[in-house]
This record gives structure tokens, C-alpha cells and sequence, in this order.
């Protein structure tokens, strides 16, 4: 068999395992582990206490609580992933054996969450570095060392440049001649009519 | 102490032919703009190397002072005066020939005092498919690679990826600084 | 069968193959048709596929093309009698209908499937990348030293693909000179220059110290220029155009300003800075200054430098030659004994105080100096108004001692002076008059001028906003032009997709034409059923009642044939009637089973005249002899060697 929300593979075992445990809580009950899930994944952090009363009725053990959030992770985010709509979703994990309501109510809150889990992936994919922000100075120099009589701009460029790793941003600063500068500028626009054309 | 060297050069130069000098001035010339060194191999039958390095250094600080200070032909001939008189018209036919580039290079000169100073930049547009997080992205992303090069020489390269927002922005703040340097700039 | 023909060769054309306008049915196919539009159908089918279009001239060759025809077919997985050689080059219509009919169901779908979707050019970008991914997933992989720096040769379209990064480089660029003005015949270029240019200066491929760099080098230098040309046209559209200056003008005027900006700027900070400290700095500064001020001097149009510039730089200049000195004189005593630190400390002090003494000093001579000057010009405007009276009081008594002298003789100098007034007024009488009639037309032309002057001046401010207009219409006209060159490349290529397109539609249209007609067709087979089982019945009905009537007959005459002679005779004629009529109908029964066989044989006879036998045969003992002669010179060929 090849599911949608597994990117047209197979589900993985342990996955299905997993979905045995979590049809035995009630499907309010895991409507509600959802959502918790669904914050972690957001960065909202997860509530711990708060699954552990969830699953208290079950008589889950640690472990289960483990593993049944780690099925819920996998499916949400791997459907967010390959941009599936919840009717299919649906479908695809009653084949699996989810019972109907448990279904209905995960693909609820997932349908509820899926353009927002979306965003957030985009935001999080991964990038070289982030341009946090641009100063720039235009000085007249005058004269050097090198020639009497200068007389030409310069322009100074301070780049706050974000690594995609890190959250600091560092500094560039750098100079450049008029000529120099006027390039970069002439370049960087006809890069960005590139870009333009290739939205439409 | 520049006149010194130049009437120690100035007996050497004396042994190569008016063509082969014109030749030297402009081989000085270019290699002054391009940061270039010059092959001697061609004027070793003239000079000893010792003799080329003097040759050469005692041309190339005159072309940059002549250059740098702005000086009128009167005042490099009288700068030369030792040199014979087909030789300085050589050398100021040179120097008009260059003085535009040697110029340039001048005014690069002085924006490279400073801590560091952008010698070239490199761009490339990508369309990113796929990430790990997303089975489809289709965001166009402009990588733009700095070289930089450090106060001591050291060229240090830095990778910038821009989004479209981000290149908006930087273009719009380059924009606003383009005016000003239009303002100033006078020798369009 | 036509519509089969039309949408056939329709689909056939589609595929480019070359057939002529009027071909309406497979009946008009010649052999040299079928074999070229058979082989195109399998190169569009099969993909790549060595057949040659064309029939070949050699008998021999021929018939290897038709097996190997029939072999291609055949693995396609046709299955519509035996195919052979024969049937390409002998063929008749319904065997060959049956051959494209299939081949034109195998030609691949995707074509016209893609012109479903609307087309825009990102849909096409991702297309793009999907098959070139595709494509390049399916190459097997090569070892790099195989490939050139990385560089691998395909045979499909780019030609080449990047793979690997191990032999990128940077991207550095030098500055390259080219010649200048060298098309432009109108401007002069310098002896040296040109000599330059013809001697010495070395191919652009030369320049660079790397040889790669010559690209990234060539390419900066012209986006260089391109860059300053749009930034000036920008500026000189913006203001220039309105200042009505030429370029070079305006320029000139740019750069003064700018000059004097900058100056004016430095000399209000220089005023305001503390002069305590920095002398050598600020005197660097009023250097610069003045050499700005001398630039600014050598332009055309002079600026006057300001009075104040020139004092403050002779000030300056002084206070410096004395820290000078004073320094001067600081270090030979630095120099001699490094054990005196004390005293030379003190030395310094004593210096120090010293020059601040001088300062103070100078700075009080400095204010003295301006006292005495403001002292000096009061006095200077003492003197000439002093001057002034004095010349006054002058011309007073030169009259009044006239007037002195004329007093002895009073009367008669009166009357004579009174006779000077008189000419006097005359003569300005006349002067006026005069003045009068030369003023009114001086003054008549005065106003033309000025009216003429005006309307220059506004015609002058139209052209210029005709001026602006049109590089603004010549901007957008160029833009427009591009833009609509862009829009009728993306037509044009959406158009080539269309075509499909409509004939997908014609076919769905033919097609339910199609089995409309089939419908029809059922119907009035049902209806002739119909027609002939209700004759059936009735027949059945009529002989059966025959049947009973004559066993009904048979046995009341039966009855009656033993009493009465003539009954029986009567009996024996009804057997034989009845004999007889059921001969009749087996003899109509018969006809009509000779009368469908003969339609049956009829119908066989034309499908027989339809595969052109007897042409066909014709042709193949042409063929035959052809090929036998071939083998003759063939084998004369082999004996000959």
C-alpha cells in the first residue's frame, strides 16, 4: 500500500503500531493530545502535565505516552509536509485502522492547523543566512595618500548578516567605490526582475 | 629621495632603446592598474635584474606621483630634467595615454584605506524545490557571494541568501544611497 | 470508412507527415506514402528508430524496409492478420486502414494532455526542471575524470550539463581597457593615443593575469558602463534637461557647486573648531581648502574667494612655521642626553608655557591687527568725506567769486547772462524735441524686442516640455515594444501547443458523430429484424394453419373416400396439390438461400477487386524480374572479381 501522507510510500511499522495504542483513548481525549502536539511542532512548547492527564484513563504507561506522541507528530507533520488535504488524510488512516471518530477529530484540528504548520515549515527550511539589515554612509573623500585630489564618493555598506543556525546576527562592513557600488545596485535589480518574472 | 632614485635609474635607462623605453612605460602603466608583475625575461639582455627592479620602481613612482599629484607636463619634464629629451616626450605621451586608468586605479587605492573593502561580488538565482520540512517550496532564493578583503590583504568571502522580501529591502536601502552618490558624483 | 480516412490522416499530418492537401481517403495512400508516414508514426511511437522515409531506388533494399516494417509493427504488439513485407509494398486499402488505425491509437497522448492546462511560465519552469531532473536521474554515472571539468556532453538540447562542483572558481574581475571613440569619426583622438591602441596595448584576452578572469572581467567592465549611462540619463532627465544647459555645462556647474558646498561646510566647522588645540590638523584642512578653492578658480566661470579664507590661511601658515621651529629646536635635545629627562621635561614646559605665551600673545596681536584695520577703514571714510567737503567748499567759491568778479559791470552782465539763459533754454527746447522724435521709435522697438523675447523664451519652455514628453513616450514606447516582443514569444509558444489541441476537439467531435451514426445504423437493424421475424411469425402461423387445415381435409375426405369413388379421386388430387405446393415452397425457400449466397459472392468479388490483384501481381512480376536482374549483375559482378 502507498499513502499520500507518507509521500506515496508505505507507512512505517512502527507507525501502525503506534496507532493501535492510540485508538484505545477516547477520540476527545486524543483531539486534545493533538492540539498539544500541534503547539510543540508550531514552537509553542508542549504541555506535559497536561498529556499525562490525558492519558491517564488509558492506563497508558510512559512509554505509550511516548510513542503515541510520536505517531501524532509524524502523522501531522508529514501530512503538512506533502500538502494533503484532511478528507484524504481521513481515508488514508481509517485504512490503517484508526477508528472513524478518532479520524474525524484528529483531521479536524489538523485541517484547523495545516496552513499555519505550513507557514511555519517554509519559515524553518533550511536557509545559508538571513540579511537582517542594511546601514549605509556616503562619504566625499577629498584627498589621500595615494592622489592630491580625489573628489570622488565612496560609499560605506554594513550588512547584519544571520547565519541560519544561529539567532545572532553578524556584522559585514565593508567599502566600496561609486563604481563598485553602482554594479552591485544594477546587478541585484536585475536579479530581483528575474525573480519577479519567475512568480508570475 | 625620489629625485636620488631617479637619477641612478635614469643612466640606466639610457641603455635601452627609445622603443624598447615606450614599451617598458607602458608595460609599467599596466601593471601599476592590474596590480600585475612585470616579466623581466624581455629586458634582461639590457639590464641586470638589480638594475630592471631599480628601472622599474624609478618609473613607477613617477607615473604614480605625476598621476597622484596632478602634475602638468612642465613639472614631470622638469622632474626628469636629467633624462634625455626623445625620452621625457616618450614618458609624457605615456602618461597622457594613461592617466585616465592610472587615475582610477588611484581613486581604488584610496578606498582601499580602510578595514576592508569589497573586490568582487557573485550572484546566482535558485528556485529551492524541496526542503525537509516541506515537500514543496518553490521559493526563489538569490545567492550573493562577497569577496572581501581585509586591511592586511586577506580576502575573506561571505555568503548572503536573499529572499524576495529581503532583496526588496536591500535594494530599495541601495536605492536611497544611489541618489547620494549620484549627487556627488561628477565625472559622469 | 471516411471519417476513419479523415481522422487518420488528420492524426498523421499532426505528426508531421507530408501529405498533400487534397488526400481525403486511404485510397489515394501510394506505396511511397504509406512507407513514409508508417515510418513516421514509429519514430514519434518508438522514439529513436534508424528507418530511412524514403523508399529506396534498390528492389532488395525495398523489401528489407518492408520486413523490417513489419517486424516494428509487430512488436508494437499489432495483431490483425499476418503482416509481412507485402503488405507495405502491395497494399490494399483495408489491411493498411487497419495498420494506422492502430499505429494512430499508440501515437503517445502526452502532447495534447499538456495543452489542457492554461500555460503560465512558471508551470512551464517546473516542467522544465521535472524532465531535465528526469533526464539527467536516468544518466548513468561517470566517473569525473571523464568530464572536462566537469563538464559532461549530452546529446539532447543545452548539449552539456554542469556535474560536480569541484572545478568552480571565483568570480574576480579587473579592470580592462578598451579602445575608445574608435567607430566615431567625428571626434579626434590624440596621436599618442592611437598609437597606443595600434602598439602597444594588448588584446583584452591579455589583460587579465588569469585567463579565466577574463570573462568575469569583460562582463563587470560593461555592466560598469551600462550602470553610469542609466544613472546619468536618469539624473540628466530628472534635472538637467530643465537646467537647458549642454552636458558638458552642466557637468561644470555640478561640480563647482558640489565644490563649493563642501568648501563652505569645512570652513564653518573650521571656524567653530577650538583653535587651542589641532593647529596641524586644522592647517591640513585649510590646505585642502585652498587647493579646493584654486580648482574651483581654474574653472571658466570664477568664484571669488572670500577675503576671510586668505587671512586665516596666512595666520595658519604663520602659527605653523613657529610650532615648527619650536619643535625643531624640542628634538636635538631629546637627542643628546637620555639621563636629563627631568630638565628636558622641563625644557618642554618651559616651551610649552612658552608657545602658549606666544599664542596668547598672537592672539591679542591678532585682535589688535583687526582693531587697527577697523580704525583704519573708519578713518579712511573720515578722509573722503573730509575730501568731499573740501571739493564742495571748492566749487562754492569758484562761483562765488565769479559772481564776485562780475558784480562792477552788473547790468550788462546781467543782460548778457540773461541772453545765455535764453539760448541755453533753447537749446534744450530743442534737444527735447529732438530727443522726443528719436525716443517714440527707439522705444516702439524696445517693447518688440522684449514681445519677441517672451514668446522665445515660452516657446522654448514648450519645446522643453515637448522634450520631456517625448523622452518619456520614447521610454514607454521602448518598454511596450519589449513587453509585447515577451507576450507574442509566450503566444506563440502556447500557440504551437494549441494546435493540438484543436484537434483533439475535432476528434471527440467526429467521434460522436461517429456513434450517433452507429446508433441510427443499430436502429434500423433492430427495425428490419423486427420486420423479418414478424414475417417469420406470420409464416409460421400460415403454415401451420395450412398444416391443420390440410390434416382437417385429409381426414373428413379420408372419411368419405371409402364410400364415395369420386371422393377418393378428390383425396388422391389433394395429395397431389398438396405435394406440389410444398415443392413450390421449398423452390422459393431455395431461391432465396441462391440469392443470398450470390450477394455473399457478390460482396466477396469486391473486397477481392478491392486488394488491386491483379495490379499488385502485375507489380510483383516487375519486382521480380527487377530483382532477378539485380542477381544477374550481382553474380556477373562476384564471377567478374
Amino acid at each position: 500500500m502507498r499513502f499520500r501522507f507518507c509521500g506515496d510510500l508505505d507507512c512505517p511499522d512502527w507507525v501502525l503500531a503506534e496507532i493501535n495504542i492510540l485508538s484505545k483513548i477516547t477520540s476527545v481525549k486524543m483531539k486534545l493530545l493533538a492540539v498539544q502536539v500541534l503547539k510543540d511542532m508550531l514552537g509553542q512548547g508542549i504541555d506535559y502535565d497536561k498529556v499525562q492527564k490525558l492519558t491517564s484513563d488509558a492506563k497508558f504507561e510512559i512509554g505509550d505516552i511516548k510513542a503515541s506522541v510520536a505517531a501524532l507528530s509524524f502523522i501531522l507533520a508529514s501530512a503538512a509536509k506533502y500538502d494533503v488535504d484532511s478528507d484524504t488524510l481521513a481515508n488514508e488512516l481509517q485504512q490503517l485502522g484508526l477508528p472513524k471518530e478518532h479520524t474525524t477529530s484528529l483531521c479536524k484540528s489538523y485541517s484547523d492547523a495545516q496552513g499555519n504548520l505550513q507557514e511555519h515549515f517554509r519559515h524553518t527550511s533550511l536557509r545559508v543566512s538571513n540579511l537582517d539589515s542594511v546601514q549605509w554612509r556616503v562619504d566625499y573623500v577629498l584627498s589621500s595618500s595615494e592622489l592630491q585630489e580625489v573628489n570622488e564618493p565612496s560609499v560605506q555598506l554594513k550588512l547584519d548578516i544571520r547565519p541560519g543556525d544561529t539567532r545572532a546576527a553578524e556584522p559585514v562592513a565593508f567599502t566600496l567605490t561609486a563604481d563598485k557600488f553602482r554594479i552591485l545596485l544594477h546587478e541585484l535589480k536585475q536579479a530581483q526582475t528575474i525573480m519577479t518574472n519567475l512568480e508570475k | 629621495m625620489a629625485a636620488d632614485k631617479w637619477e641612478s635609474a635614469h643612466s640606466l635607462l639610457r641603455k635601452a632603446s627609445i622603443n624598447d623605453f615606450g614599451t617598458l612605460c607602458h608595460l609599467v602603466a599596466e601593471s601599476i592598474c592590474r596590480d600585475g608583475i612585470l616579466d623581466p625575461g624581455k629586458y634582461m639582455s639590457v639590464w641586470s635584474l638589480e638594475e630592471w627592479w631599480q628601472v622599474q620602481a624609478a618609473v613607477t613612482d613617477i607615473m604614480r606621483k605625476a598621476v597622484g599629484r596632478g602634475w602638468t607636463n612642465e613639472k614631470i619634464s622638469e622632474h626628469v630634467s636629467s633624462l634625455d629629451e626623445p625620452y621625457k616626450k616618450v614618458l609624457l605621451e605615456v602618461l597622457t595615454c594613461h592617466k585616465q586608468v592610472l587615475r582610477r586605479k588611484l581613486v581604488e587605492d584610496t578606498t582601499a584605506v580602510s578595514h576592508a573593502v569589497l573586490s568582487d561580488f557573485d550572484w546566482k538565482l535558485k528556485l529551492a524545490m524541496a526542503s525537509d520540512k516541506l515537500a514543496s517550496i518553490q521559493e526563489p532564493l538569490l545567492q550573493l557571494d562577497l569577496d572581501i578583503r581585509d586591511a592586511n590583504g586577506q580576502r575573506r568571502q561571505v555568503f548572503l541568501e536573499l529572499d524576495k522580501v529581503e532583496l526588496s529591502k536591500l535594494i530599495t536601502s541601495l536605492e536611497s544611497c544611489s541618489k547620494s552618490v549620484q549627487q556627488l558624483t561628477t565625472s559622469a | 470508412m471516411e471519417e476513419v480516412d479523415r481522422i487518420i490522416i488528420h492524426s498523421l499530418r499532426s505528426i508531421g507527415c507530408d501529405l498533400e492537401d487534397d488526400v481525403q481517403s486511404l485510397r489515394q495512400f501510394g506505396t511511397e506514402i504509406i512507407i513514409a508516414s508508417v515510418v513516421q508514426c514509429l519514430k514519434v511511437i518508438i522514439g529513436d528508430i534508424d528507418l530511412p522515409s524514403t523508399l529506396p531506388p534498390g528492389m532488395s533494399a525495398r523489401f528489407r524496409l518492408g520486413a523490417s516494417l513489419a517486424n516494428n509493427v509487430q512488436d508494437l504488439g499489432y495483431k490483425g492478420g499476418d503482416l509481412g513485407y507485402q503488405t507495405f509494398l502491395y497494399s490494399n486499402e483495408t489491411e493498411i486502414r487497419k495498420i494506422f488505425m492502430f499505429l494512430v491509437e499508440k501515437l503517445p497522448k502526452e502532447s495534447s494532455q499538456a495543452a489542457d492546462e492554461p500555460m503560465g511560465a512558471s508551470v512551464l519552469l517546473l516542467r522544465a526542471i521535472s524532465t531535465e531532473l528526469s533526464h539527467q536521474l536516468s544518466l548513468a554515472w561517470s566517473p569525473p575524470f571523464l568530464k572536462d571539468r566537469g563538464i559532461r556532453i549530452r546529446s539532447k538540447a543545452p548539449g552539456w550539463q554542469r556535474e560536480g562542483a569541484c572545478c568552480l572558481q571565483h568570480y574576480r574581475s579587473c579592470h580592462i581597457s578598451t579602445p575608445h571613440s574608435l567607430g566615431n569619426i567625428s571626434t579626434k583622438i590624440p596621436k599618442e593615443l592611437s598609437s597606443y591602441y595600434k602598439t602597444h596595448m594588448p588584446f583584452v584576452t591579455n589583460q587579465t593575469q588569469l585567463h579565466r578572469d577574463t570573462a568575469p572581467s569583460i562582463m563587470e567592465t560593461n555592466a560598469l558602463e551600462i550602470a553610469t549611462q542609466q544613472d546619468w540619463e536618469n539624473e540628466w532627465n530628472q534635472i538637467g534637461l530643465a537646467s537647458r544647459l549642454s552636458q558638458q555645462e552642466f557637468k561644470r556647474r555640478k561640480q563647482e557647486r558640489l565644490l563649493k558646498m563642501i568648501k563652505d561646510r569645512l570652513q564653518q566647522d573650521s571656524q567653530r573648531q577650538d583653535r587651542g588645540e589641532g593647529h596641524a590638523a586644522s592647517s591640513d584642512l585649510q590646505q585642502i581648502l585652498n587647493t579646493i578653492e584654486t580648482q574651483s578658480k581654474a574653472g571658466v566661470i570664477k568664484t571669488k574667494g572670500s577675503r576671510f579664507a586668505h587671512t586665516e590661511k596666512l595666520q595658519y601658515a604663520k602659527d605653523e612655521e613657529k610650532t615648527m621651529s619650536q619643535v625643531g629646536l624640542a628634538v636635538p635635545a631629546k637627542d643628546t642626553e637620555e639621563e636629563l629627562e627631568k630638565k628636558r621635561q622641563e625644557e618642554i614646559e618651559g616651551l610649552r608655557s612658552e608657545l602658549l605665551n606666544l599664542t596668547a600673545q598672537l592672539e591679542k596681536l591678532d585682535i589688535e591687527v583687526k582693531k587697527f584695520s577697523a580704525n583704519r577703514q573708519q578713518m579712511e571714510e573720515v578722509i573722503s568725506t573730509e575730501a568731499k567737503n573740501s571739493e564742495e567748499k571748492n566749487a562754492s567759491y569758484l562761483v562765488k567769486k565769479r559772481t564776485l568778479d562780475l558784480l562792477p559791470e552788473a547790468e550788462a552782465n546781467i543782460g548778457k547772462l540773461q541772453s545765455v539763459v535764453d539760448t541755453s533754454a533753447q537749446r534744450l527746447l530743442n534737444l527735447a524735441k529732438q530727443w522726443e522724435t528719436h525716443r517714440i521709435p527707439l522705444i516702439e522697438q524696445y517693447r518688440e524686442l522684449r514681445q519677441l523675447n517672451s514668446k522665445r523664451e515660452s516657446e522654448a519652455q514648450k519645446k522643453l516640455e515637448e522634450i520631456k514628453l517625448f523622452r518619456v513616450k520614447m521610454k514607454e514606447t521602448a518598454d511596450d515594444a519589449r513587453r509585447k516582443d515577451e507576450l507574442q514569444k509566450q503566444l506563440v509558444s502556447e500557440y504551437e501547443r494549441m494546435t493540438k489541441d484543436v484537434n483533439r476537439s475535432a476528434y471527440t467531435r467526429k467521434i460522436l458523430e461517429i456513434v450517433a451514426n452507429i446508433k441510427k445504423q443499430k436502429q434500423e437493424i433492430d427495425k428490419i429484424l423486427l420486420d423479418t421475424k414478424s414475417v417469420q411469425k406470420e409464416i409460421n402461423s400460415l403454415s401451420g394453419k395450412l398444416d391443420r387445415t390440410f390434416t382437417v381435409t385429409d381426414e373428413l375426405i379420408f372419411k368419405d373416400a371409402k364410400k364415395d369413388e369420386a371422393v377418393k379421386k378428390a383425396y388422391r388430387f389433394l395429395a397431389a396439390l398438396h405435394e406440389n405446393f410444398e415443392q413450390l415452397i421449398q423452390t422459393v425457400e431455395d431461391t432465396g438461400v441462391v440469392m443470398r449466397e450470390i450477394k455473399d459472392l457478390e460482396e466477396q468479388i469486391e473486397v477481392e477487386s478491392n486488394k488491386k490483384v491483379l495490379s499488385n501481381l502485375e507489380k510483383i512480376t516487375e519486382d521480380l524480374q527487377q530483382m532477378k536482374k539485380e542477381n544477374a549483375t550481382l553474380i556477373a559482378k562476384v564471377k567478374g572479381k
